[in-house]
């Protein structure tokens, strides 16, 4: 980030290579809507590019990172409430087992395999969703995205021993929700 | 749940707290059966589902990072241009933005003040006969705010009883001149207000609030005004009944006919008129004309497909060859005429000759580069 503040712009390709996936998927399961999930990375490189000035280099840049798109996350969730309700093909309704994007033609992955994974991938995704946001910010940094709890505690804006707190508590969540899986 | 035992999943703990414990979970099998469980929880979690990023995405982020190098203020909204939430996140900042907006809103002020004292004043004759017609049986009378404009225009016409017939002719939709005739008669010789309007056909509604206007001539101005209004009670309608609802497909068909019946020039012209009604389109003009194109085309697009267009997003690589709002729509109506699979032959087979239409229009108005960009992809299949 600091080589980008002094214009290489290669140094911006490499960190956008190196974060783009996990920064995507963390938006995914924040909101499992694959639309907003690249809109709200997009605009948080669009923020990484606009305020690249004011980056320090005494946090790492993934902190950096998470902390732009936290704040996106937060002013999103405040606009969602107020905007139109639209349908996404990645949505599943209450009584559907597939969604839109699931009649695509099968990859080339078995279809036994695809089942289970499929299976399992569900299973995640009502758990997540079974969980306060605040818990599943703190346990999506955590667990999908490496984060160390100092970092999650600076990207958030709270202390450490709230981010325990938190993971603690969306893990014991998930545990019950999963756990029928798990024996 | 034991925080240590989180800790040392996470790779939290100091080296020598890290020791103790790992020695702890070989004494007790219990706290080791726990951490088992939480390690494969955690294993499971990711598990999840993951998506791969578009490379559409990757495209409008360097570009911008380019544009931001260059200091381009024209590259940069280049970049800019895209998903259409952005429109929200592009205004937030702007000194105009915020200007517009309150304007917007002391003319809102405005005009509610003056609707209020020009027609729901006690004192006015609408208001006094609005309640009356609006009496319960018991006597009792609604409130103000449950009076809606739409009624209020068939409560006007009552009063007026203007003669309707030449000026139905003026509407000059083919074969439906009787028919709104009868409809408006009807209407007028209800006993009461209350559902008449919702009931109704699109057609009938839109030359309705024409005659309610006092229009003595059909100009595109007032149809597309009133078309407007009549697609917005189409909305208000699937919100009651579902996209699914009886009579929905019907009011559907009636509003293309609408469209259908004004002359090429005015019909481009009242697009945006018409489809502005539509509050939950939000991917902009480019897909509105294109759902348009596709009902003209003779696809029909089921109401509760359409509704879901707006983010219709394909999974795998697909993807990258299907974005662009008109080809969301497009990949819309080729499912929506029977096909379960979108893939490279569906969409030549289905989509291409609306797509090709769909491409010359956004040529002829080159306002999005980077939707144009996006949508000759799939057509190159």
């Amino acid at each position: 980030m600091v080589a980008y503040q002094k214009g290489d712009e290669e140094a911006f390709r490499s960190l956008y290579e190196r974060h783009t996936r996990a920064l995507v998927n963390f938006f995914y399961k924040m909101c499992y809507d694959r639309a907003t999930a690249e809109d709200l990375t997009q605009e948080t490189f669009f923020r990484i590019i606009r305020y690249r000035a004011s980056y320090r280099p005494e946090s790492t840049f993934t902190t950096f990172l998470y902390t732009v798109a936290r704040n996106l996350w937060i002013d999103q969730h405040r606009s969602r409430k107020a905007a139109p309700k639209t349908v996404s093909a990645d949505a599943r309704g209450p009584e559907e087992g597939a969604s839109l994007g699931d009649s695509l033609p099968a990859a080339e992955q078995g279809v036994l395999k695809r089942l289970e994974d499929r299976e399992a991938a569900d299973l995640v995704r009502h758990a997540l969703e079974g969980i306060p946001e605040a818990q599943r910010m703190v346990f999506l940094m955590a667990e999908a995205q490496g984060l160390k709890y100092g970092e999650i505690a600076e990207a958030l804006g709270i202390p450490i021993g709230t981010v325990k707190s938190r993971m603690n508590a969306a893990l014991t969540r998930l545990r019950g929700l999963l756990g029928h899986v798990l024996r | 749940m034991n925080q240590s035992l989180i800790d040392l999943l996470r790779d939290e703990l100091s080296e020598a707290e890290a020791a103790t414990l790992r020695a702890r979970l070989e004494r007790e099998p219990e706290l080791r059966r726990e951490f088992e469980e939480m390690r494969s929880l955690v294993a499971l979690v990711r598990r999840g589902e993951e998506i791969e990023p578009s490379a559409a995405l990757r495209e409008r982020v360097l570009r911008a990072a380019q544009a931001a190098q260059r200091r381009s203020p024209r590259a940069w909204m280049e970049a800019l241009r895209g998903l259409p939430a952005l429109a929200r996140f592009r205004f937030r900042n702007s000194r105009f933005f915020r200007v517009a907006m309150v304007s917007a809103a002391v003319h809102v002020l405005l005009l509610a003040f003056l609707f209020h004292r020009m027609v729901l004043s006690p004192a006015s004759p609408e208001r006094v006969a609005e309640t009356t017609l609006q009496a319960h049986p018991e006597g009792e009378l609604l409130p103000a705010a449950a009076i809606r404009p739409d009624r209020a225009f068939v409560l006007r016409l009552r009063q007026r009883q203007v003669p309707h017939g030449p000026r139905l002719a003026a509407v000059g939709i083919p074969g439906q001149a009787e028919a709104i005739s009868r409809g408006v008669s009807a209407l007028l010789d209800a006993q009461s207000a209350d559902g008449s309007f919702e009931t109704l056909e699109g057609t009938g509604q839109a030359a309705l609030v024409f005659l309610a206007e006092g229009a003595t001539s059909l100009r595109p101005d007032p149809l597309g005004r009133a078309l407007a209004r009549a697609v917005r009670t189409l909305h208000e309608r699937m919100d009651r009944e579902g996209p699914s609802g009886a009579g929905v497909a019907a009011l559907i068909e009636d509003y293309v006919l609408c469209w259908e019946s004004l002359a090429g020039e005015e019909r481009s012209l009242r697009l945006g008129a018409i489809l502005r009604a539509l509050g939950r389109f939000p991917q902009g003009e480019a897909g509105q004309e294109a759902f348009v194109l596709a009902r003209l085309a003779g696809i029909s697009v089921p109401a509760e497909v359409e509704l879901g267009e707006a983010r219709f997003y394909l999974s795998g690589p697909r993807e990258t060859l299907l974005q662009g709002p008109a080809t969301r729509i497009a990949a819309t109506a080729a499912l929506a005429r029977g096909t379960d699979r979108l893939d490279a032959e569906a969409v030549r087979a289905w989509v291409a000759p609306l797509f090709r239409a769909a491409l010359d229009r956004l040529e002829s108005r080159p306002a999005d580069p980077l939707a144009v960009l996006t949508l000759q992809a799939p057509y190159r299949l």
